[in-house]
């Protein structure tokens, strides 16, 4: 048993490496001859058996009629196998964002982009995984243009996940055929630590503490910082007729999507500091749960907030890109 | 980047099993699914309705009625226990009807049972896929039993039906014709490869033996009694087709051999078997079951005809041939040669069957008639027709030569007030003196028989001979139609020095049936006794040309299609090749100017491809190029001033020039501008290009 689950094993590794070559890492593939795969299904075998079974009987009566009809259901399985080919062919998948972030525990749809000039049938989308079986699928069915499938996946672990490969099948053709490409979209998601109320503190009493607790030069020296004419405290959404000049270009050349500064808001909150210090002592990763909260639930507040891991110090500021800074610094602790 | 979890997927999708299990289980089909395996259900059933008992047709009607109602909502679908009641049921019938329906019949009525029950029992994909298969399985059965050209046609419009019903899972298309039309485009990119697989694929042998079609037989029988072929006559059925290689002989010389009946009980004229007789050396002489063509005398002078007949299922065990067979050969049964020289097979007939017949044409026989034989050709038993022995024994007193003799009882016949007729009065307990003397009108039957019987009282060996008469000439298809109506009874009595000598007194009483066919009074009778509505007899000349067509096509059907044998197969390949030798320098010709033609359309087609692109694309992509050094990738489904934007945020000091040039470019693209203005953009663009190209650097 063992070694039949060894040998298992090493033609599937074998398989991976093999597949990492024929159908390399691309945010942008087009279906074709190289990285479309297709294999009769089983009801594919069984209808052959039939086929076979059914020229038997023609051929024990001598009956050429039988036979003939036993030619024909033989080439229609030719004539599926050509037609679930076409299905898949010259069809391409995209993926746009790259930077998607979500937290542990939680379900995110990732976006897939379709994109077609005539129409394909009966697709199924998921993401490869060793006992893939039981992954949840998309079903979707006839779409003749572009289009965006949004596959959920759940969220694990917190870090930097790198989804695995997204399998595109389709049964269309009479079912006689598991038409399917396996591409490596190369889509990372970056997962923020599961916020976690911690039991012993309330966020009221967080905020107080660190108020009274709070150093007046550290909170000078951000009023400064935010007073300074380069800086900018938010990225608003791009819309269309504002001046170019406004917009965050280094958002834009990261690919994060279109912003525009805004400067216009003063802070004179009292800075928060986070850290895993003041926390309750608990294992790390519960610490950083509560930090995770902790960080959505001041970003709620508008505050004023900033984070002491052991070596990096984000200065305290305000807002979403902020916090989502701190997020991957807790995601990405250790 | 230390928490790349590659495989921390996989328990989250674990969580999320299952509700994916759940969705899967309870396949539901749409309802244009269900219409259609409604529909399919009924229409592969309704294939096999000849062969099906009442009681599973009843169930087929019952269970498309409860599906229809479960369709409309109007119930649900039945629990455990109902299911059980109708399967339990159902078998309960099937095993009481087995004996009488046959092991082929018993096991149709399993197939098509188990068929109705399934769709009660969809609960996944699976089950579904076993209901179509089981349709199609049902379907193609059907033609164990029918092999017409209209059925076939039918079978393929339901075969389609059954695709239909396999492709509406995964096409969620509104209409039915949609559906229609891609299983129709299946079937026939499909067909060009059937067809070569049905050519050339070699025909293989019966692997084992299958239970036959048990069938009511067809046609002539091997007892004859007095108007048992007046009403073969009314049947217009096709018996079989006959195709001669060289020119037919006359429609007086298809005497079509087929049963040759020595014994005589009194009423009815029979072939003795050997295992219920008594008598050892009419034992012995039967066992001498194979035909020695060698012992006719003047064999090699006689004209020989060669032709092949196609016979049609009869559930029976003789075959068709011209008078004297001496050779026959068939690639589906083995054939017998009779002592009498007719043909049997050695499987009953249950399929169309096609053979080949050599015949040497006379109308004796000329063998030497051993004692045994003699004796069994002149026994009569005079118990019923007295009157009838004395009458032979009177001729005998006046004739003492036996052809002589013969022609006499032909005169008489002639002469005196006999009628051929298709409806006879009855005769009291098949009395063939009664016939003879009295009611003097009657079929084929009528005088042959009493011929043969006076023939045998006046001391001349004689026996009855069954076959058919004539046969219908197809212009279209050159080939002859013998039916049903065409059979006939005639007598062979032995002459000394001729042999069995074929005599019909038939001719004597109404010529016209043996030189042409039916008289017309004769048809005009057959066609108000026969109640069969498309009686052949129809006198209209449109309707005989439409029919000789469509038997003209169906006979080729059936010699192509449904006898498609191993030989056929060879020939046609032979034929195909010998084509292709002879054709040789035609075929390289024509297949280097198809390959010309196919390097021409590709070079064509990437000429066109290249003049595609204008030249503002051109520029355009060179810029792409250049950029992609700085990694600015231009995805297609990016606009160029989303292209543009992108450039200046890695090198803002070219904002200046990246604008001037995409303004030109869309003003080439979008604008409509005279063909002089156009040039002068273009210059203009490839000038800001290479502006461009410097401040990049």
């Amino acid at each position: 048993m063992s070694f039949q689950e060894n040998i298992k094993q090493k033609i599937k590794t074998k398989f991976q490496y093999w597949l990492i070559k024929r159908v390399p890492t691309n945010k942008r593939q087009v279906l074709s001859r190289r990285n479309i795969f297709i294999f009769p299904s089983k009801f594919g075998f069984s209808y052959l058996f039939f086929v076979f079974l059914l020229f038997i009987l023609g051929t024990n009566y001598q009956n050429n009629l039988i036979i003939l009809i036993s030619y024909l259901l033989g080439s229609v399985f030719i004539t599926a196998m050509l037609q679930s080919f076409r299905n898949l062919s010259k069809l391409t998948i995209s993926v746009e964002v790259n930077a998607l972030r979500g937290f542990s525990g939680a379900s995110l749809n990732i976006p897939i982009i379709l994109d077609t000039n005539k129409a394909r049938m009966a697709y199924q989308l998921f993401f490869q995984s060793t006992d893939y079986e039981t992954t949840n699928r998309v079903e979707q069915n006839d779409f003749s243009s572009k289009q965006t499938c949004l596959i959920p996946i759940s969220l694990e672990k917190r870090g930097v996940m790198l989804l695995p490969r997204l399998v595109l099948q389709s049964y269309y053709g009479l079912g006689l055929f598991r038409c399917w490409t396996s591409v490596d979209l190369n889509i990372s998601v970056l997962v923020y630590p599961k916020p976690e109320r911690p039991a012993q503190i309330t966020i009221e009493q967080f905020l107080t503490a660190n108020r009274n607790s709070a150093s007046n030069e550290l909170s000078n020296e951000v009023l400064t910082i935010k007073n300074g004419a380069d800086e900018f405290n938010e990225l608003v959404p791009y819309q269309r007729g504002e001046s170019l000049a406004k917009v965050a270009w280094k958002q834009v050349a990261r690919g994060q999507g279109w912003y525009t500064k805004s400067y216009d808001h003063l802070i004179n909150n009292t800075p928060n500091w986070l850290s895993l210090n003041t926390l309750p002592n608990a294992p790390i990763e519960q610490q950083l749960r509560w930090l995770s909260y902790l960080i959505i639930e001041l970003q709620k507040r508008e505050q004023v907030f900033g984070l002491i891991l052991n070596a990096t110090t984000i200065e305290p500021e305000q807002g979403v890109v902020h916090s989502h800074v701190c997020l991957k610094e807790i995601a990405l602790y250790g | 980047m230390a928490n790349t979890t590659r495989s921390s997927l996989k328990s989250g999708i674990k969580s999320l099993k299952n509700t994916g299990d759940v969705k899967r289980c309870e396949l539901t089909l749409a309802r244009n699914t269900q219409l259609l395996l409604m529909i399919t259900l009924g229409l592969n059933c309704l294939t096999l309705v000849l062969e099906l008992s009442g009681w599973l047709i009843a169930f087929i009607v019952i269970s498309l009625l409860w599906q229809g109602s479960i369709y409309l909502k109007l119930i649900v679908q039945p629990n455990r226990l109902i299911k059980l009641l109708v399967s339990i049921v159902g078998l309960c019938l099937l095993a009481l009807s087995a004996k009488q329906l046959g092991l082929l019949n018993s096991m149709v009525h399993l197939l098509v049972f188990s068929y109705l029950l399934k769709p009660l029992e969809i609960h996944s994909r699976k089950d579904f896929y076993i209901q179509v298969l089981l349709g199609v399985f049902v379907l193609v059965t059907s033609l164990v039993f029918i092999q017409s050209l209209y059925f076939m046609l039918l079978i393929l419009v339901i075969l389609m039906a059954n695709f239909m019903l396999l492709m509406s899972v995964f096409i969620q298309a509104k209409k039915q014709t949609d559906l229609a039309k891609s299983v129709t485009l299946t079937l026939v990119q499909s067909i060009p490869l059937t067809l070569i697989l049905f050519i050339g694929f070699p025909k293989i042998a019966p692997f084992w033996q299958m239970p036959s079609a048990k069938n009511a037989e067809v046609g002539l029988s091997d007892e004859v009694k007095v108007g048992d072929i007046a009403n073969l006559a009314l049947s217009n059925k096709l018996a079989f087709r006959v195709e001669f290689e060289q020119t037919p002989p006359n429609y007086q010389q298809m005497y079509w051999r087929t049963l040759v009946l020595e014994d005589f009980d009194g009423t009815k004229w029979y072939q003795e078997n050997s295992n219920n007789h008594n008598n050892k050396y009419w034992r012995q002489q039967l066992k001498r079951k194979a035909a020695d063509i060698s012992v006719i005398s003047g064999l090699s002078k006689l004209p020989t005809v060669s032709y092949q007949v196609i016979a049609e299922p009869s559930y029976q065990k003789w075959l068709f041939a011209l008078s004297i067979m001496t050779e026959a050969e068939s690639e589906q049964h083995k054939i017998n040669k009779e002592v009498n020289f007719t043909l049997s097979s050695q499987k009953i007939l249950n399929s169309v069957t096609s053979y080949q017949v050599t015949s040497a044409l006379t109308n004796h026989i000329n063998v030497v008639l051993s004692p045994t034989e003699r004796a069994r050709n002149l026994m009569i038993t005079d118990s019923n027709n007295r009157a009838l022995a004395d009458e032979g024994e009177r001729f005998r007193s006046l004739y003492p030569d036996d052809l002589t003799l013969v022609n006499a009882v032909l005169t008489r016949f002639n002469q005196q007030n006999y009628h051929y007729t298709l409806n006879p009065p009855r005769l009291k307990d098949n009395n063939l003196a009664e016939f003879y003397f009295e009611t003097k009108a009657g079929f084929c039957e009528h005088y042959a028989s009493s011929f043969t019987y006076l023939m045998r009282a006046s001391g001349i060996p004689a026996r009855m001979v069954l076959g058919y008469l004539g046969g219908e000439y197809n212009e279209r298809g050159n080939y002859f139609s013998v039916y049903q109506r065409d059979a006939h009874a005639w007598s062979e009595v032995w002459i000394e020095g001729k042999g069995w000598l074929r005599i019909d007194p038939t001719a004597a009483v109404n010529p016209e049936r043996v030189e042409r066919g039916f008289s017309l009074s004769l048809q005009q009778e057959q066609s108000l006794l026969s109640n069969d509505f498309f009686s052949s007899f129809n006198t209209r000349l449109w309707f005989n040309q439409l029919r000789y067509m469509l038997d003209a096509v169906d006979y080729q059907w059936t010699k192509w299609v449904v006898g498609y044998s191993i030989n056929d197969q060879i020939n046609v390949i032979k034929g195909l090749y010998l084509f292709m030798t002879e054709h040789k320098q035609k075929l390289i010709l024509m297949s280097i100017l198809l390959m010309l033609l196919v390097v021409a359309f590709i070079v064509f087609r990437t000429k066109a491809n290249k003049i595609k692109f204008s030249p503002e694309v051109l520029l355009l992509n060179q810029l792409v190029k250049l950029v992609a050094s700085l990694s600015i990738v231009k995805t297609p489904s990016m606009t160029v001033d989303h292209f543009a934007l992108q450039i200046i945020a890695i090198k803002p000091e070219t904002e200046v020039a990246v604008f001037t040039f995409i303004n030109t470019y869309k003003k080439i693209q979008y604008q409509s501008l005279s063909p002089e203005q156009k040039a002068e953009e273009i210059s203009r663009l490839t000038y800001q290009f290479n502006h461009l190209k410097k401040s990049l650097r």
